[in-house]
């Protein structure tokens, strides 16, 4: 592997700039490290080669003309496989879009290819999003760097698994309810949720559309920064977008976590995680009070109903969002006799069995004598929840969690056991459902191996305080992203 | 716990959904242990659900050409001049019939 595609993404940049190494070497090494990585991965459903290397070469063309190159010069980046990029593939890893052809780019990615970032592919991901190890797809199960017979976690497991094994040093994902975060957990990168409202929602396939948020997952907490940075601010074409200006994140992050007051939430008990993630938090939490942060007791009580709440909001969301794939528009079409056959026949032979289970939960806790019993309760509970979030962050600047119970867990281990799997998101749900800004970095691994992360959320569109907080604790832990593809007679 | 069969059919047609008997049977239990545990949320402290939503910002309401109305009709199954073809909708239209404006 190219050593260039460890190196932080503004390093890269400046490199490239300076005429160090071209935009095109760029690229070439990271398409040469998919080819060398991804029959053993999976994390890769299309790799836009042709389309990249042209953008390469215009990147090098202006610079020998003395033109200026952007903050992302040369810097090659996956999108997750529900990001729209004009002319492309965009597929949701379903069949229902298999073929589809997207007429639009999303906002952040038009951001980032306006300062020369490259997409060289399209990641592997939970069949629209829905799910939290990658085994949804509808077309490959994407396996984890660190050890090929875990998952990478989902959804946007293929996104991670490209970072963490140095083919890409800066991907795209979407966060729902941890589907950033969870998966840069399992694959030991740093994966960011920002605000909601603080990057453009246009272009992205809705799945909660109260929920949704598009963030990075990177090798490092600058680079996620920089990416965060660029895709964030107002967006005309997106409702939700905020107002807020856009943080210079990069000139606030280096500052250190003297005097912040952390919050341990008092409904996280140690009890509840796997011996390796109780050690690793217990570290992890020295180590803030070491880099001079306080830690404060708080409590959200709520918090032990995120998953519920999560499960009926963002379904019932979900159930609405999807009711577009009917074959008319779109996608695939399964011919049958009449309008209402059509569309049932579609939808029927093109969606795959979680993402059915989820827009029939939906479709129930919105239907007529269920509505207020489930919905109208999970708005309720959610309205509580977020009162409690902002009482807890009068007094303390951030809030810190495990991004998950324990480390990656096997392949197929949760599969026959939606609960089960639902339950691993305990930590991340909380932040997706408040809107909170959250990072997950690595914080320790476990007795094999295997990354384990801290989780820190802040109040919204307190990103810099949040980065600022995460880069102390990355430069002190010094962290490598060296996965060894362990288990690789086992996964074959 | 599960979900009645009746439930998870009544839900899945609300969904345009065909199950099949296994599918029905396994998505009452599965669904059934999913709603046992939202039941919970019942224990939990609860607000007022939303008042007004935030405002959010507003585009004007005006129509204006799109030159990408080409690129968004190329992904249809079956288009009819500028306009998306479709099955009939009222009874007498076979399989795969379309009753599109004339061009």
């Amino acid at each position: 592997m190219s050593e260039l595609l460890t190196l932080p993404v503004e390093v890269i940049a400046a490199r490239v700039r300076g005429g160090e190494v071209s935009a095109t070497e760029m690229i070439e090494a990271s398409l040469g490290r998919i080819a060398e990585v991804d029959s053993r991965l999976g994390a890769f459903l299309g790799i836009e080669a042709d389309e990249a290397l042209a953008s390469a070469g215009a990147i090098d063309a202006r610079r020998r003309r003395g033109e200026r190159l952007g903050r992302l010069a040369g810097v090659p980046v996956a999108r997750k496989d529900n990001l729209s990029y004009s002319g492309r593939l965009t597929g949701c890893a379903s069949r229902m879009l298999e073929g589809y052809v997207s007429p639009l780019t999303a906002t952040a990615i038009e951001r980032l290819v306006a300062e020369d970032a490259v997409f060289v592919g399209r990641t592997n991901m939970d069949e629209f999003a829905m799910g939290s190890s990658c085994e949804n797809s509808a077309f490959q199960v994407t396996r984890n760097p660190w050890d090929l017979r875990r998952v990478p976690g989902g959804s946007s497991g293929g996104s991670a698994a490209a970072v963490a094994a140095g083919a890409v040093p800066l991907a795209l994902g979407s966060d729902t309810g941890g589907s950033i975060r969870q998966p840069a957990a399992f694959c030991g990168v740093v994966g960011v949720k920002p605000t909601y409202g603080r990057v453009s929602r246009y272009g992205l396939v809705a799945f909660g559309s109260s929920v949704d948020q598009v963030g990075p997952l990177c090798r490092d907490v600058r680079s996620a920064a920089l990416a965060l940075e660029i895709m964030a601010g107002e967006d005309p074409r997106d409702a939700t977008s905020s107002r807020i200006a856009a943080p210079a994140l990069l000139d606030e992050i280096e500052t250190g976590l003297g005097g912040m007051r952390v919050g341990i939430l008092r409904e996280v008990p140690v009890s509840g995680l796997d011996p390796a993630m109780a050690a690793a938090w217990s570290a992890a939490l020295e180590r803030l009070t070491r880099l001079g942060a306080e830690l404060v007791e708080v409590s959200v009580p709520n918090l032990e109903a995120a998953i519920a709440i999560y499960y009926v909001i963002a379904n019932s969301e979900a159930s609405a969002n999807l009711a577009r794939f009917d074959g008319m528009r779109y996608g695939r079409r399964v011919a049958a006799a009449g309008l209402e056959e059509t569309y049932t026949a579609t939808r029927t032979a093109g969606f795959g069995h979680e993402v059915k289970r989820r827009i029939i939960l939906g479709s129930f806790a919105l239907s007529a004598g269920y509505y207020d019993a489930y919905y109208g309760r999970a708005r309720g509970v959610l309205r509580a929840l977020e009162q409690q979030f902002r009482s807890a962050f009068a007094s303390v600047d951030l809030l810190a969690t495990p991004t998950t119970p324990g480390s990656a867990f096997a392949l197929g281990e949760r599969t026959s056991d939606p609960l089960a799997m639902y339950l691993s998101d305990i930590f991340t749900t909380p932040a997706s459902l408040a809107g909170l800004p959250a990072v997950s970095i690595p914080c320790g691994c476990d007795d094999t191996g295997l990354p384990l992360s801290l989780q820190l959320m802040a109040a919204p569109f307190a990103e810099a305080s949040l980065l600022r907080a995460a880069r102390a604790f990355e430069r002190d832990f010094a962290w490598s992203v060296a996965p060894r593809f362990r288990g690789e007679t086992d996964a074959a | 716990m599960s979900l009645s069969l009746e439930e998870v059919r009544r839900a899945a047609a609300l969904s345009r959904l065909r199950l099949t008997a296994e599918e029905e049977g396994l998505f009452a239990a599965q669904l059934g242990r999913i709603v046992a545990h939202i039941d919970h949320l019942r224990e939990f402290a609860s607000l007022t659900a939303d008042s007004d939503p935030a405002p959010g910002l507003e585009a004007d309401d005006e129509p204006r050409p799109d030159p990408r109305g080409e690129l968004f009709l190329a992904n249809a199954p079956e288009v009819r001049g500028p306009f998306y073809a479709v099955p009939r909708m009222l009874a007498g239209g076979g399989a795969a019939e379309t009753d599109g404006p004339d061009e």
